[in-house]
């Protein structure tokens, strides 16, 4: 069948249209008394999270895979990570072992 | 091995300790808390020099952050106050006794430093934070000061569990 060219167009234009993205969010991670606040939702590669730093101490925020690292954050300072597939969630502050935290991270 | 005890032990279990710590001014006491931050930065940048464990030299670079970060603090807390620490009996007495630590600590290695460094690091902290929340929070007057020293304790107490495992770790 010939299309006229108002429906070849149309047809292109249909096909072509890309999805409307469910991630690109935002999320934070709030570091307040030597615990780390995370979201309860789930994060999806080219997410962004921000982790910002409430104490005195400095702290960071390290994949216990080396899959990621917010490097030192002073005290006021933060960062913001977009998350990358193959990323894991378990993360700890390398000053303070004892300080741990999980980002439920999906795939994309 | 010879059994370290902390500068703050020795200071505070002195007969010549004429003066009590409880009448100690607010800045005063926050003299005293910047040389206990000092004394440990200085027995952390020893063990930098001496220990090659892994987990020590980790330890030893917390101290290092965390008391620096405390006594940045204090001092912008001071300068907003308009008023300076003033040294005391108690700082003269910490100050002292840490020579002694320093000088036994630095005649060891190996092994044998880790564990004794790592002893009297939870020596230390345990009797600085019994200090700080029995002797000198109760009596400090002002509420900034008094906010600080509490958030100062959290850290100090996040240190001795530390040390805790760190001693349990090389015992």
């Amino acid at each position: 069948m010939i299309l006229k060219r108002r429906q070849f167009l149309a047809c292109s234009g249909a096909a072509l249209a890309v999805p409307a993205r469910a991630h690109d969010k935002s999320f934070t991670v709030v570091i307040r008394s030597f615990s780390f606040e995370v979201p309860e939702s789930e994060l999806h590669p080219t997410d962004k999270v921000t982790f910002v730093n409430h104490d005195i101490a400095a702290h960071t925020a390290s994949a216990i895979d080396g899959s990621w690292d917010t490097g030192i954050l002073e005290k006021g300072e933060s960062i913001t990570l977009t998350i990358a597939q193959g990323w894991i969630g378990d993360f700890y502050c390398v000053f303070h072992p004892n300080m741990t935290g999980t980002l439920l991270i999906g795939s994309l | 091995m010879k059994h370290l005890l902390s500068a703050v032990l020795l200071a505070l279990s002195s007969p010549a300790l004429a003066a009590d710590p409880a009448q100690l001014s607010d800045t005063e006491i926050a003299h005293v808390a910047y040389t206990a931050d000092n004394i440990d930065i200085r027995y952390a940048h020893l063990a930098l020099a001496i220990s090659d464990n892994p987990e020590v030299r980790q330890f030893a670079r917390t101290m290092i952050s965390d008391h620096e970060a405390v006594n940045a603090a204090a001092l912008e807390l001071l300068d907003k106050l308009g008023a300076q620490a003033t040294d005391n009996f108690l700082s003269q007495k910490l100050n002292e006794d840490a020579e002694d630590i320093i000088d036994l600590l630095s005649q060891l290695r190996g092994a044998e430093f880790d564990l004794a460094y790592a002893e009297n690091e939870l020596g230390y902290h345990q009797a600085v934070n019994d200090l700080v929340e029995t002797t000198f929070i109760p009596n400090i007057d002002n509420a900034e000061v008094k906010a600080l020293f509490e958030q100062g304790l959290e850290i100090f107490k996040v240190h001795e569990g530390h040390a805790e495992n760190m001693v349990a770790a090389l015992k």
